[in-house]
């Protein structure tokens, strides 16, 4: 039955994949052994899919649509069985000046199906708002998207802020504009060229890779 | 409803395309060309309209002939020709860049066998790609024809092909092949301009004429050396032979059909005064392409343009600027096959990435140009109007119809970001091209029947050891 939970993840069949996980729960499976035997191993097998482009964007969401609904099934039981382990918490928000979102909602969606615990602060976001909704929900990481080559200059000053402000959380960046190279000279912990790899770049970055 | 398609518009008018043809016609009955070869001449001596100076060997067609000779003009096109976007690959070339060390070097029977079935992945049409250097030189047009078809299904295969029988007895050798392998065979007579032909290519149609095989009449002058430097007298004298061999043809090959050859028509073609070199991809080739095109819509002729040609020496921009332009070009103006892919350098180079460079153009092209649906569906009032702000299209029912399907999905024209590229090595564009034509030729799959190849090798090992043959070629 794992592995017919695992297909219906990457078949994008959400219908099946909470049917399948509503049945394993019936019938006493733990919710950690669903999670990490039949939906992980399913968004594993779509983010290699996606990074050899075998799979493409609108697939990828719903799989991960999928991954969502089975997982939401799961958060019931949780607490009668040891609570829910997730990767790690992440803020996400598009930076000060800049009002795009489509790469920012992707890579949080995405991550989310992954197993993080995702707060997005949505777009042009102050510095100190990302700090502060950093600390309030202790975030392991950040993640700051720019569309534009104005805006991206906003994520030199926000890592220094964040650095600054003595949170504990690795600072990821992504969009259009940004490079690795960029991403270093900024100082930020890590860069993803793209959504699916932005799930690696963030399990690394919190040692769950 | 479909948009309607785009077109191009200007160049030569209908008036004017007669007014050449009209031309061309009296060229032919009043100037006529020289035909030297007096079993050829015999045969026409006595036929109405035809008259013949024996001392000169100049035959002059009355009109009517010539007129006949175009009404009954039969083109045997493939069936894949009505949809267009055939992609002829480059032939006969004798340098290749070789696909590990990236150096221009002799071409092998190796590369035959490879360019071919490389060819035959991206499915081109025409003759064989390159000439196995290393083979006796009687032998090459033989192992070219056995090769192309043993290892390709539309490579001299049809009316696309234009290959060289040089000599009567491999032209034999080469007959045989193509009926034990129930594969295309037609012999081609290229004028020599001005108004001359070769005297071999005389004797090969002579000795066929009982075959009922069919023959196609071509020219191809060069504007300023054996033409008026002006296109339009290229195009001209390029009209008056071909119609003068046409008609000798239509006269003589009486137990098949003629045409005229689609590739070298009515065309001339540029020559280069200031490096004294023959010139392909120009400007001018273009627009002498683009003038054939017209003519050939106006004359009902199928469409081909020689639009892959560039005379860049590597797939760089040259390449791209040339091959791109001159191929949208001449799409717009109406052609349907595409030829010369993979050449370089003005057809002195061999590449199998510029093949596989080319078949992504002509791709790019063909999405450009796809005339599309104009619907309720298309047009999408009914997603924008209920759209919520914030929310995507991206779970849109019509995102799902359509996402790999709707767009082109390029081979090698990489759409990836900078961060995907790097991740996949930063390679060039040629470097992505030589992965795919090694991997189309790691994947080819066609070979002709056990059978026909074993009938095939038969006949080979006889040519082999023909020498009349090998005389015959060294004279």
């Amino acid at each position: 039955m794992f592995e017919e939970l695992k297909a219906s993840i990457i078949a994008g069949d959400q219908e099946k994949a909470t049917g399948l996980t509503t049945k394993m729960l019936n019938d006493g499976i733990g919710p950690q052994k669903i999670l990490k035997e039949g939906l992980v191993p399913g968004m594993d097998v779509v983010g290699e899919k996606f990074r050899s482009y075998e799979m493409w964007l609108p697939e990828v969401i719903l799989s991960a649509k999928a991954m969502k609904a089975s997982t939401e099934l799961l958060k019931p039981y949780w607490d009668q069985n040891g609570g829910g382990e997730t990767l790690g918490k992440i803020v996400i928000a598009t930076v000060e000046g800049d009002v795009h979102d489509i790469g920012k909602n992707l890579v949080s969606m995405m991550l989310e199906s992954a197993g993080f615990e995702m707060t997005d602060l949505g777009v042009n976001v102050k510095i100190q708002a990302i700090i502060d909704a950093a600390n309030r929900v202790d975030a392991d990481l950040i993640g700051l998207s720019a569309l534009l080559t104005t805006t991206m200059l906003a994520m030199k000053s926000a890592i220094k802020a964040i650095r600054g402000s003595g949170s504990k959380a690795k600072v990821m960046v992504g969009g259009s504009p940004i490079t690795q190279e960029y991403a270093s000279e900024i100082e930020s912990d890590g860069f993803a060229p793209d959504a699916l790899r932005a799930i690696t770049l963030a399990k690394k970055l919190v040692g769950k890779s | 409803m479909k948009l309607e398609a785009y077109t191009l518009t200007g160049g030569l008018t209908p008036d004017q395309i007669g007014l050449m043809r009209d031309k061309a016609i009296e060229l032919v009955e009043t100037v006529g060309l020289q035909i030297p070869h007096e079993g050829l001449l015999n045969r026409l001596q006595g036929i109405n309209g035809v008259s013949i100076d024996k001392a000169t060997q100049i035959v002059k067609f009355r009109s009517d002939l010539i007129i006949k000779a175009i009404q009954e003009i039969k083109y045997p096109l493939p069936d894949y020709y009505e949809d267009g976007w055939v992609i002829s690959a480059g032939a006969h070339q004798t340098k290749i860049v070789d696909m590990d060390t990236g150096k221009i070097r002799e071409t092998t029977l190796k590369d035959l066998i490879e360019m071919i079935k490389i060819g035959d992945a991206l499915d081109t049409v025409g003759s064989a790609s390159v000439v196995p250097m290393e083979v006796p030189i009687q032998l090459q047009e033989i192992i070219m024809h056995k090769v192309a078809w043993e290892n390709s299904r539309r490579r001299a295969n049809d009316m696309f092909e234009h290959d060289p029988k040089p000599t009567v007895r491999s032209t034999e050798y080469i007959y045989e092949m193509s009926k034990v392998a129930n594969k295309w065979f037609a012999l081609g007579l290229y004028m020599i301009s001005p108004r001359s032909f070769d005297v071999v290519e005389l004797e090969i149609i002579d000795k066929f004429l009982d075959r009922g095989v069919p023959m196609w009449a071509g020219t191809m002058p060069i504007m300023g050396i054996n033409a008026p430097i002006t296109e339009k007298a290229g195009i001209l004298q390029a009209m008056f032979e071909t119609y003068a061999c046409l008609t000798m043809l239509n006269l003589l090959n009486t137990k098949s059909y003629n045409y005229i050859q689609i590739i070298d028509s009515f065309i001339a073609h540029p020559f280069d005064m200031k490096y004294s070199t023959f010139v392909y991809g120009s400007a001018e080739d273009v627009r002498g392409t683009l003038d054939k095109l017209s003519i050939h819509k106006h004359l009902k002729m199928p469409l081909a343009a020689k639009s892959l040609l560039t005379a860049a020496k590597e797939p760089d921009a040259q390449t791209a600027a040339e091959v791109g332009m001159y191929t949208l070009m001449a799409a717009l103006a109406g052609a349907k096959e595409f030829r010369c892919g993979g050449l370089l350098t003005s057809a002195e180079v061999y590449s199998a990435e510029k093949l596989v460079l080319d078949y992504e153009i002509v791709q790019y092209i063909k999405h450009t140009l796809q005339p599309e649906e104009f619907s309720d569906e298309m047009l999408g009032f009914d997603a924008i109007a209920k759209i919520k702000p914030g929310e995507s299209f991206l779970e849109h029912p019509a995102t799902f119809k359509y996402y790999r399907t709707l767009y082109w999905d390029p081979n090698i024209f990489l759409q990836s970001n900078l961060g995907q590229w790097q991740e996949l090595g930063s390679k060039s564009l040629v470097q992505y091209a030589n992965e795919r034509a090694k991997k189309l030729l790691a994947e080819h799959k066609y070979e002709i029947e056990p059978e026909k190849r074993r009938e095939l090798d038969k006949i080979y090992e006889v040519a082999a050891k023909d020498e009349a043959l090998a005389k015959e070629r060294q004279f």
